[in-house]
């Protein structure tokens, strides 16, 4: 018998499992894991990260392309609760909301100041008096840009590690 | 010891009238003056008149019933599976790059067609397929495809073999004759007599940085291209270039080398207009106090997440997400609505279907 149709299953309803259920209680028996078997189509992604040229995300997709409407598996959507228990590392503010009200003469009544009587004019006290985040003051303060390492230089474990990280290798 | 073999510059025929008559006791100053290669016998109605140049060196194609006699090259021929049409001759003439020794025609024209031909074809592949390369990957991947490397190997592995071995020992070796034609040919006579010590090395010019063979092999690889243009038209060249050139695979994402990653993600997506914060946050950890930890990050644009990566620390881990945030943008490659790769221009019925990048982000 040659199937004429194929059998229609809408997307929502395969149900998500990244991890196999258990048949025993998950937290209490977590040591003792035994896999139970869900009949039917079971969505399993790789628990392994995705790697970038295989998948891009929705937001970077331009409009035309037929693939935006398949990611809507709920390891890569996330909602903002889920956010929530993500500890924030780093915050970049979007364009329009940055703040660039430090302006030239400031810095260099700073530098002045600062010149002037290194040890009583901490950081700490020219930002309390200016009124400028330490983490944005110390930006401004940093001393000039040392040369530039040759290429040929034989950097140390830990510059060597660096560079790995920004080629992507590992 | 190792000894260089530097090969002289031109010199101006100045000095050398002056060396033929030591009589007279002229300091000459010695300098480059750019001429045309007298070999060519190159003649031309005025130096600026540059459509009136021209080669005055007389060259002979092979005969064809010569070249079926040189069983390397139609070996060559029937390898690489090239259309009856693409002659011989021609394809011996692929393999010729001297231009001085024997009269006959060398590959200098062919490789330029050739050449052309490839940078057509593998830009259009990589400009339709990966639209938002950035330029110095887009041209490290072009050299990765049709750089002289790259037709080197290439060539190699078409079993093009080099002529190395000078008369005298052709005639003691009671070599065929017809041999030379199927090998390739950039060693000139008075090169090969030379004695070879060991020891001695020829040091490559500063010009390129690949050696003469290489530079040779890839010149006979773009010949052949050219050749099959010429005999058996674009379509046969095209579909040469495809097997043997664009199917081979470009790890595009081990040729990327970002400084300033974060930098560059926050200005990209200021360009894409994000109205959104971005946000690097820690998504799992398998604890601060394990003997090698492990940090897993991802970098998300309000609940968007844009990619994500593992570290032994949490800078690394973040660098690391960053970078694969930019290069999920940077490798994204259009489909069309059947889920197969999108049409090239130079294909029939070509509608356009993917994107044009907007360029790259300037940090």
């Amino acid at each position: 018998m040659i199937r004429t149709s194929i059998r229609r299953i809408s997307n929502k309803s395969i149900p998500y499992e990244p991890v196999p259920k258990n048949k025993y209680n998950a937290q209490r028996s977590q040591f003792n894991f035994k896999p139970q078997k869900t009949s039917g189509l079971v969505h399993n992604p790789p628990a392994a990260i995705i790697k970038p040229y295989m998948q891009t995300p929705n937001i970077f997709l331009p409009a035309n392309d037929p693939r935006r409407h398949f990611n809507t598996a709920p390891s890569q959507n996330f909602t903002q609760q889920d956010l929530e228990y993500m500890p924030v590392l780093k915050e970049y503010k979007p364009q329009g909301q940055r703040d660039y009200s430090i302006t030239a003469e400031t810095i260099d009544a700073i530098k002045k100041l600062k010149e002037s009587d290194p040890e009583n004019w901490t950081l700490s006290k020219l930002s309390k008096e200016f009124n400028i985040e330490a983490r944005k003051l110390v930006h401004f303060l940093r001393p000039d840009k040392k040369e530039k390492i040759s290429e040929h230089k034989i950097l140390s474990e830990r510059a060597r590690r660096k560079e790995l990280w920004l080629r992507n290798e590992y | 010891m190792l000894r260089s073999v530097i090969r002289a510059a031109p010199r101006v025929n100045v000095l050398r009238a002056a060396i033929c008559r030591p009589q007279i006791l002229t300091t000459v100053r010695t300098y480059q003056v750019a001429t045309a290669k007298t070999v060519l016998k190159t003649s031309y109605d005025s130096v600026e008149d540059y459509s009136s140049y021209k080669h005055n060196l007389f060259t002979h194609r092979l005969p064809e019933s010569s070249a079926e006699q040189s069983a390397p090259l139609v070996a060559l021929h029937s390898r690489l599976n090239l259309p009856s049409t693409f002659a011989l001759s021609t394809l011996s003439q692929c393999l010729n790059l001297l231009f001085k020794d024997d009269g006959l025609a060398n590959n200098f024209g062919l490789n330029t067609l050739g050449k052309t031909m490839l940078s057509y074809y593998v830009t259009e592949y990589l400009l339709i397929h990966y639209p938002r390369l950035p330029m110095s990957v887009h041209n490290a991947a072009v050299d990765s495809l049709m750089g002289t490397s790259a037709l080197y190997e290439i060539g190699k592995s078409w079993g093009i073999t080099v002529d190395t071995t000078s008369k005298l020992d052709k005639f003691l070796g009671e070599e065929n004759e017809f041999l030379k034609y199927g090998k390739l040919r950039y060693i000139s006579d008075a090169e090969k007599e030379k004695v070879k010590e060991t020891g001695v090395e020829e040091l490559v010019d500063g010009v390129t940085e690949h050696s003469r063979e290489a530079e040779a092999y890839a010149s006979a690889v773009r010949a052949i291209i050219g050749g099959l243009y010429t005999h058996s038209g674009e379509d046969t060249a095209k579909k040469f270039i495809e097997d043997h050139i664009l199917s081979r695979k470009i790890p595009l994402d081990q040729m990327f080398q970002f400084s300033k990653p974060s930098a560059e993600l926050v200005r990209l997506c200021d360009k894409l207009g994000f109205d959104q914060p971005i946000s690097i946050r820690l998504m799992a950890e398998t604890g601060r106090a394990s003997s090698h930890p492990q940090y897993l990050t991802g970098v998300f644009v309000g609940t968007e997440k844009l990619g994500e990566a593992i570290g032994s620390s949490l800078n690394e881990s973040k660098t690391r997400a960053v970078i694969n945030a930019l290069l999920a943008y940077y490798l994204y490659s259009p489909i069309n609505a059947q889920g197969d790769k999108i049409k090239v221009p130079s294909e029939t019925n070509y509608k356009f279907e993917g994107i044009i990048g907007i360029g790259d982000v300037a940090i």
